[in-house]
């Protein structure tokens, strides 16, 4: 089974060089408590209310089959006359993602840019992003991943040969920090990183700066850690947009 | 504080201030002394009698820090001006109304300007008519020769006005530039600008008016004037820049299609409303090779971002951001500035010229003179553009005048959307009937309609033609075809066009969609049940309103709303092709065919009812050639190769309003991004874009504290506007574009 996606955000330019296509896999395998796409945490499709957009005109009630346990048809979503309803996860084929991606060439072409895996953590489905990646390094198109890189150092072995740049994060240097903030520890974060230097792959590592956490001397010392290694290193803002998709998901649960 | 700053800060002061602009009330007042005076004259006579009293007698306003002569006059008007101003709006019968001699819309030769000077032209003028034993004719181009005489003795006036506040290299200037061909690039931007402000300030309403190629027109002068050290390139830059100034200290205060005039802040308190000028920029030659230099970068460099007007408009050859980088980069960076900017699509425009049966050699300098529409240059006339047939007297019978009373069409009566719906009704009960049907149905009242047009127009010009020296306008002073003739260029240009605008595009293209995919692709719906819905508003048919909006649109580049918006436009681009060009032999007439909608997609959509695009009642259209407000989901990219369908040889018009956040463009990587990213869509056949680049946020903190965001500007449709002065319909409209 495919994995699912939960948005293609075109035309970005933050996810890496030049102009790009971000897809957005569902799945991931840490638990940040910042998290930005709480939508990506389970790797299955899931329903979200914006309660503040619903105005409780029973239209979703009443076209819905499956009253007893939902199936995330998204039959309700379709009829919901406010927009309140969305339907986070859609399935698409290696060749159904490659034509949107392929749609946006002559802007990677032109800027340097191309698509960016990204999600939750792609890395979690390495023989789907390597098919994928294949056939748009084949087109010429850039590829990049975006992972937090707490996966078997095997899955990067897959996709590595058709990837030019991993935007890899490091969300703290400190294992116990890490795992406070993530519910993992980053040993494996660490090694696999290790690792992707010693390739011809490009890596920037990027560590979101969320206040509380790693906002001190922790990012002080990522940044030394990466410029010992001559690693590129980018922060990223924090900011709250997952509030709302958390709040809308969990209005459903 | 330099020179050049003060002026600077003048504009931004008048633009944000919006003082009264008192050169109106001069100008009524005089016209009111003087309203017996020419009684029973023809009007080439009267015209010309007016604006030589009007230009003998207004004020010439200087300030020493002045580099170009002309300004409007701007202090507070006494409470007996101030009645007088009031009555004149808001009175229909008021006696200080005078004839307005055209309405703007105008492509003077500024070429010819330039090679001659005034006495040159006066030259011109006198030698035509001694060859000429037509009454008419002569009194025509007597008429011509007193307005040029005017204008050399109010140059005249202002130098003396220089000289004795010492100013004595502006005196020698104006003085230059009152008798002499320009010889140096100082004299030729300072008669040029006389002639503007006489056309903005005492001639027309809404001066909309192409300032020319200058970058072409002025290159001789500024390489011979640096060459021989006369200037330095800073000089000509704080030239330019003041002839910008020049340009808001006379445009600045109104604005332009507002939407709503009772509605608006300025309306009542400017007559000549503020209207967009055009200066052009760039493009290629009959060879097709770019034609660059260093004035386009220097007048690109120029462009203050805080003005309203000139409206630059740069014409984009293809792959010009890879032969001039630079030149590129400057120009997206004022764009991302929200600068008074647009870019225009060299190829485009000349391909489509073409594909409507123009030889090649009459559209290499084509202008821009309206709101987003080019002309195929100095030798054409819009057929909207006044004075129309009647100010010529010539009709042949009283029904023949009132059949060309109507000869202005702007579209369908209720609008093309209405077309649409009413082509649907006619398929409500039919089982059999196709996606194709509705189509056909459809092209075949727009064939009917362009015919209806052609055939209009053409009658409308036939009678201009049969008494073309009963009237003079001021652009017949600055296009050689009428000094040759001895007529008015708006009945003998070469060419005269009206324009063939399918407003409302996006909502048809998403219209068509909507209907194939629900009713069937999808087989989700009758026709039947989705007018039912379509007609109360949706009103009990919520569920229906939600598959209607959820079916993929213009702009999101899915593929079924792609397919539809290609052979739609196509089609439609084809008809007016074929049946607006009927009389492009013979009369020289055609139409052109333009996605424009200015801001009828908003006066329209107010009393519109619902549609199947799931666009509720009274909510606005789209504009121009823009998809739907809320349609551009999957970003800039997918809107641009949605709009990458519309055939690159169809249309001349279709303003792209491009909203960009600004902390998406940050920094230099921002502009590179931003820069190549335009290019490709430029390079790939995209027509046009104006680019507005601000936050959503910051406009709806303008609605609520209009006080602190008075320098706020916004692309609306061919134009800038203040965002604090436009309608909070407009307002609201721009902020949901941004969303």
């Amino acid at each position: 089974m495919n994995p699912l996606v939960f948005d293609i955000n075109r035309a970005s330019t933050v996810d890496g060089p030049g102009i790009r296509t971000t897809v957005f896999f569902k799945g991931c395998n840490m638990n940040c408590f910042w998290c930005h796409n709480p939508e990506s945490k389970s790797s299955g499709s899931q329903l979200g209310l914006f309660l503040e957009k619903c105005t409780g005109c029973g239209f979703c009630k009443k076209i819905c089959e499956h009253k007893d346990k939902c199936i995330h048809c998204g039959s309700c979503v379709e009829i919901c006359p406010a927009e309140a309803r969305k339907l986070y996860g859609k399935s698409y084929s290696v060749d159904e993602l490659y034509r949107i991606i392929l749609s946006d060439k002559d802007y990677y072409f032109a800027t340097g840019g191309g698509v960016t895996f990204s999600g939750g953590e792609c890395m979690l489905y390495p023989e789907f992003i390597a098919e994928l990646a294949k056939k748009c390094s084949d087109s010429g198109i850039s590829v990049a991943v975006d992972t937090a890189g707490n996966v078997p150092w095997g899955h990067f072995e897959k996709v590595i040969e058709y990837v030019d740049c991993f935007l890899y994060d490091i969300k703290a240097l400190d294992s116990d920090l890490h795992k406070s903030g993530t519910g993992v520890g980053n040993a494996l974060i660490l090694e696999n990183l290790g690792k992707l230097i010693s390739t011809d792959r490009s890596v920037i590592v990027r560590t979101p700066v969320i206040p509380g956490f790693n906002d001190g001397e922790e990012i002080e010392r990522i940044s030394r850690y990466c410029s010992d290694r001559g690693l590129k290193h980018e922060l990223l803002k924090y900011h709250k947009i997952g509030e709302s998709k958390k709040a809308a998901i969990e209005a459903l649960l | 504080m330099n020179r050049m700053q003060k002026n600077i800060n003048e504009v931004v002061s008048v633009l944000t201030e919006r003082p009264i602009h008192a050169a109106d009330v001069e100008r009524i007042l005089i016209a009111y002394d003087i309203r017996e005076d020419y009684i029973g004259s023809s009007q080439p006579a009267r015209f010309a009698g007016y604006l030589s009293s009007i230009l003998d007698r207004v004020s010439v306003p200087l300030e020493d820090y002045d580099l170009i002569a002309g300004r409007s006059v701007i202090r507070e008007l006494t409470d007996e001006e101030e009645n007088i101003y009031q009555k004149l709006l808001y009175d229909p019968n008021s006696p200080y109304r005078t004839s307005i001699f055209e309405s703007g819309h105008c492509s003077y030769d500024w070429e010819m300007v330039v090679e001659y000077g005034l006495t040159g032209l006066i030259d011109n003028a006198r030698r035509s008519m001694n060859s000429k034993s037509h009454d008419g004719r002569r009194l025509f181009l007597q008429s011509v020769i007193k307005i040029y005489e005017a204008i050399q003795r109010y140059i005249l006036r202002y130098s003396e006005a220089a000289e004795s506040r010492g100013m004595s290299d502006l005196a020698e200037t104006l003085k230059k530039a009152a008798y002499d061909k320009p010889t140096d690039f100082r004299t030729a931007l300072q008669l040029l600008w006389i002639i503007t402000l006489i056309d903005s300030s005492y001639i027309t309403a809404n001066p909309t008016l192409t300032l020319g190629r200058l970058d072409k027109i002025l290159y001789p002068l500024y390489v011979a004037d640096i060459e021989s050290g006369k200037l330095t390139r800073e000089q000509a830059a704080d030239l330019i820049t003041d002839y910008y100034c020049k340009h808001n200290l006379n445009m600045g205060r109104g604005e332009h299609q507002v939407g709503d005039e009772s509605n608006t802040s300025t309306w009542g308190r400017i007559f000549n409303f503020d209207a967009p000028q055009y200066l052009l920029l760039g493009g290629t030659d009959a060879d097709e090779n770019p034609t660059v230099n260093d004035l386009t970068y220097l007048f690109a460099e120029c462009i203050q971002p805080s003005f309203k007007n000139p409206v630059v408009v740069f014409y984009y050859a293809p792959e010009m951001d890879k032969a001039y980088p630079d030149l590129w980069n400057i120009l997206t960076g004022k764009a991302l500035q929200s600068s008074s900017l647009m870019f225009y699509n060299d190829s485009n425009v000349k391909k489509t010229f073409l594909s409507l049966g123009l030889p090649s050699a009459d559209f290499q300098n084509y202008h821009h003179f309206g709101c987003n529409w080019p002309s195929p240059g100095s030798h054409s006339f819009w057929l909207h553009g006044n004075p129309s047939s009647y100010s010529f007297n010539a009709f042949e019978s009283k029904e023949e005048a009132e059949q060309v009373n109507n000869a202005y069409i702007r579209g369908p009566e209720n609008g093309w959307p209405d077309v649409f719906l009413n082509v649907l009704r006619e398929f409500r009960n039919d089982p059999n009937a196709t996606i194709e049907d509705i189509y056909n149905r459809y092209y075949q009242f727009v064939e009917d309609f362009v015919c209806k047009k052609v055939e209009n127009g053409v009658k409308e010009i036939r009678v201009r033609r049969r008494k073309p020296w009963t009237v003079c306008t001021f652009t017949d002073c600055f296009t050689s075809i009428p000094i040759q003739n001895g007529e008015s260029f708006s009945a003998c240009a070469k060419y005269v066009f009206a324009l063939q605008a399918f407003e409302m595009f996006g909502t048809v293209c998403d219209c068509f969609t909507v209907v194939d995919a629900l009713c069937f692709r999808e087989n989700k719906l009758t026709v039947s049940e989705l007018l039912d819905a379509v007609d109360v508003n949706f009103y009990g048919y919520e569920q229906i309103y939600a598959m209607c909006r959820n079916v993929p649109k213009y702009g999101s580049d899915d593929d079924l709303s792609n397919d539809h918006v290609r052979r739609f436009s196509r089609k439609i681009a084809d008809i007016v092709r074929q049946k607006g060009t009927k009389y492009l032999e013979s009369d020289g007439f055609f139409l052109v065919p333009c996605l424009q909608s200015d801001t009828w997609h908003l006066k329209d959509g107010i009393r519109y009812g619902a549609t199947p695009d799931g666009r509720l009642a009274g909510m606005s259209f789209t504009q121009n050639a823009r998809p739907a407000n809320g349609s551009c989901t999957s970003g800039l990219t997918a809107m641009f190769n949605s709009m990458l369908n519309i055939p690159s040889n169809g249309f001349l018009s279709g303003a792209l309003n491009l909203d960009v956040d600004p902390r998406q463009f940050e920094g230099s990587t921002g502009l590179s991004l931003f820069s190549a990213m335009l290019a490709v869509y430029f390079n790939r056949g995209g027509l046009h874009a104006q680019v507005t680049s601000v936050c959503a946020e910051d406009l709806v903190d303008a609605q609520l504290n209009p006080h602190l965001h008075r320098d706020l500007r916004v692309r609306v449709t061919g134009y800038s506007g203040v965002f604090v002065d436009i309608t909070k319909k407009l307002q609201d409209d721009i902020i949901e574009r941004l969303k």
